[in-house]
Formats: C-alpha cells, structure tokens, sequence
C-alpha cells in the first residue's frame, strides 16, 4: 500500500463526515455565538418583561374603564404590523427606515409618501399583484400600482425618477415581486 | 438565490440543462477551491471545476446524491488527483497533495500500490471507520487536510488554533492511522 492509496481511500469518506468539517468553525466563533445567543435571550426576556405588563395593564383598565370614547393604547395598535423597511427621497437622496407597518401596498404608500414629503393629493387609486409570462417562456411577478397623478416635482429636492426608484424599491424588497409597475391614473 | 439541493438533483433527473447552471451558482466556488487546493493552477482547476459538471450530468440518474455538495466535493477531488498525476506523471510534483503524500508515507509499509479492487474497498471502509473513531476537532482536522488539501495554515485560521498544534495534531492522528490499519491487518 502506497500513500497515494491512502490518499484515494480517503477520497472515499462518508458525505456526513465531510459535510462536518467544512462546517468546522474556530472555537471562538462557538463562544461568540453563545454569548450572541445569551444577548438575544436576555433582550427577549426583557422585552417580555415589558410588554407582558403593559398588555395586561392595557386589557385590564379597558376592561374597567369608565370613559366610553377609551380607543385603545399604542401597544395594541402594533398588533398585525411588521417591522419593514421603507426606502425614501430626502435631501436629494435615497435613505432607508425601518418602522412598524401593515403589509399592505395601501400602509406601505401611505408610509413612504409621508416619508418623502408627499403631499396627500398624490395617493394610491389601485394596486394588484399579476404575474406575465414574458419572452422566453419565464413568469414574472408584477405589482401595478396606479397613482392619482406623476411623482415629478412633488417632493422637494426630488425628481420624479428619484422618488419613482425609491417606491419600487420599498415595494419590491416588501412584497417580494420581480417587478413594479406604475401608472398615473391621469394617463391610465 | 440560489436553489435547494433537492430541486438541482431534480433538475438533474430531468436532464434539465438548468441543473449545470444553478451547480456553478450554488457549488461553482466550492468546486473550484477543493480543485485549487490539489492543482494550484487557475486554467487547470476551472477545467476540473467543467469536468466535475459533466461528471455530475454523467451519473445523475441513476445516482441521487444525500448531500449535494460532499458529492460534488468528491467528484472534483478525484478529478483533480487526477489531473494532477497525469500532469505530474514520473515526477514528484509540487503543491498540497505532494505535501500530504510525503505526510502519508508514514502511514505505509512499502511501496507496493493496492492492485484489487477488493482491497481497495477494504482499505476505504477502514479508513472510513478509523476517521469515525477520532474525537471531533481531531477528525475535522484530519478531513480537512487530507480530503481538502488545505494546507495546514489555512486549516489553523480556519480552526483557530495553531499552526503548530495543528500539525501536531495531523502527526499524532498519522500516527494513529498506522496503528489502525496495522490492526485491521492493512499493513
């Protein structure tokens, strides 16, 4: 037997084995991600810490209060909204945020509108998630929204093609679509 | 994005063309590293990297891989070792996998090149069960360099240890592996 016949043998090793070495990570990085793991556990069990009390606080006082206008607090208002990121037009440039939202093309506009400065005679008339074959047989995903009137010159320090970019983008990194497509009722 | 193992294998079955494609997205850089590593030469590795492609097209069906990538993995390494003997052929040759075959002499008893593919079996199956035994980090480590070809400094930062415990490492576990095979009656 030569080394070149142990070196072929080993060729040979069982997929699992080797599959786990490539995963191997220097010991430090198990630590890091241990105290990653601590980190985030503590940060949850803060969180809850919090948010438990004041949930229950919020439903007991409803439950009891005597003021019959009584519409709810900002704690419940969060609930069915998601943490997503909203691409806006501000000083001449495209910036990101991130805030609470309802995933919804209608929540996302609005947001994104007042973000950029917007005024509310530019608003959204229809949107619709479509998919098209194009050439070559590949189905694409499209969203189609439809706004009152062109985002030219509505923002300041804004062109149209800058606020334009930075809707398709919010909408597309939110709905996760191929494609955005916009249209102005007044040319629809 | 790229695609889940199981819908390349798929594509592959369907003699799909796709499935070339999204290997060389997902494992084209693994391929060509493990390819690197035994024949230190761009143009020679892209070329293993093509080769294990067609390999792949070649044996799916009938074979359906568990894990893609140590498949792969394996293709690549047997089609670069044997690239580089053709390359190197009655000369000792350089890079890694001289570098492992000098290490590995201290595994053997002489020079005499297992002929039987029954042997050959025997000595895979041996060598399968001998890197099972081994703790771990130890096995990692071994797998590391004598499958991979890494050479020792990158598997050091790569572990974060030493180069030198890791070399003292390899040297204990040949060492073991001689025993080993000396005891599965190999040697």
């Amino acid at each position: 037997m030569t080394s070149g016949d142990i070196l072929e043998a080993i060729g040979e090793l069982d997929d699992d084995l080797i599959l786990k070495a490539e995963a191997r990570r220097p010991a430090a990085y198990y630590v890091k991600r241990s105290l990653g793991i601590g980190a985030a556990c503590a940060a949850i069990f803060a969180a809850l810490a919090i948010i438990v009390p004041t949930v229950f606080f919020t439903f007991f006082f409803r439950a009891t209060s005597p003021d019959p206008s009584y519409t709810g607090t900002g704690a419940e208002t969060e609930i069915g909204k998601e943490f997503l990121t909203v691409y806006f037009v501000k000083n001449g440039k495209i910036l990101q945020g991130g805030m609470y939202l309802e995933r919804t093309p209608e929540a996302v506009f609005d947001e994104w509108r007042s973000l950029c400065g917007i005024g509310r005679d530019v608003s959204l008339e229809e949107c619709a998630f479509v998919e098209k074959e194009i050439e070559g047989g590949q189905v694409l995903s499209f969203l189609q929204l439809t706004l009152s009137k062109p985002l030219a010159d509505q923002a300041e320090g804004a062109d149209g093609e800058m606020l334009r970019e930075s809707l398709e983008q919010t909408m597309r990194k939110i709905f996760g679509v191929d494609m955005i497509e916009i249209t102005y009722e007044e040319t629809a | 994005m790229t695609m889940n193992d199981s819908r390349i294998v798929e594509l592959y079955w369907a003699r799909s063309e796709a499935a070339i494609e999204e290997t060389s997205k997902k494992y084209g850089a693994y391929c060509y590293t493990v390819a690197y590593n035994i024949l230190s030469n761009r143009e020679d590795s892209e070329e293993a990297v093509n080769d294990t492609y067609l390999s792949a097209w070649n044996s799916m069906p009938p074979h359906r891989p568990s894990i893609l990538s140590s498949f792969l993995g394996k293709l690549t390494r047997r089609i670069s070792i044997d690239k580089y003997r053709k390359k190197n052929a009655g000369k000792r040759g350089g890079g890694e996998v001289a570098l492992a075959l000098d290490e590995l002499e201290e595994c053997t008893a002489g020079r005499e090149t297992v002929e039987s593919e029954f042997d050959r079996h025997a000595l895979a199956d041996a060598i399968n069960r001998f890197a099972r035994s081994l703790p771990g980090e130890e096995r990692d480590v071994f797998i590391l360099r004598y499958f991979h070809l890494y050479p020792v400094d990158m598997i050091a930062t790569r572990i974060g240890f030493s180069e030198s415990r890791v070399a003292s490492m390899l040297m204990r576990t040949r060492k073991k592996l001689r025993e080993f095979l000396e005891k599965e009656g190999l040697l």
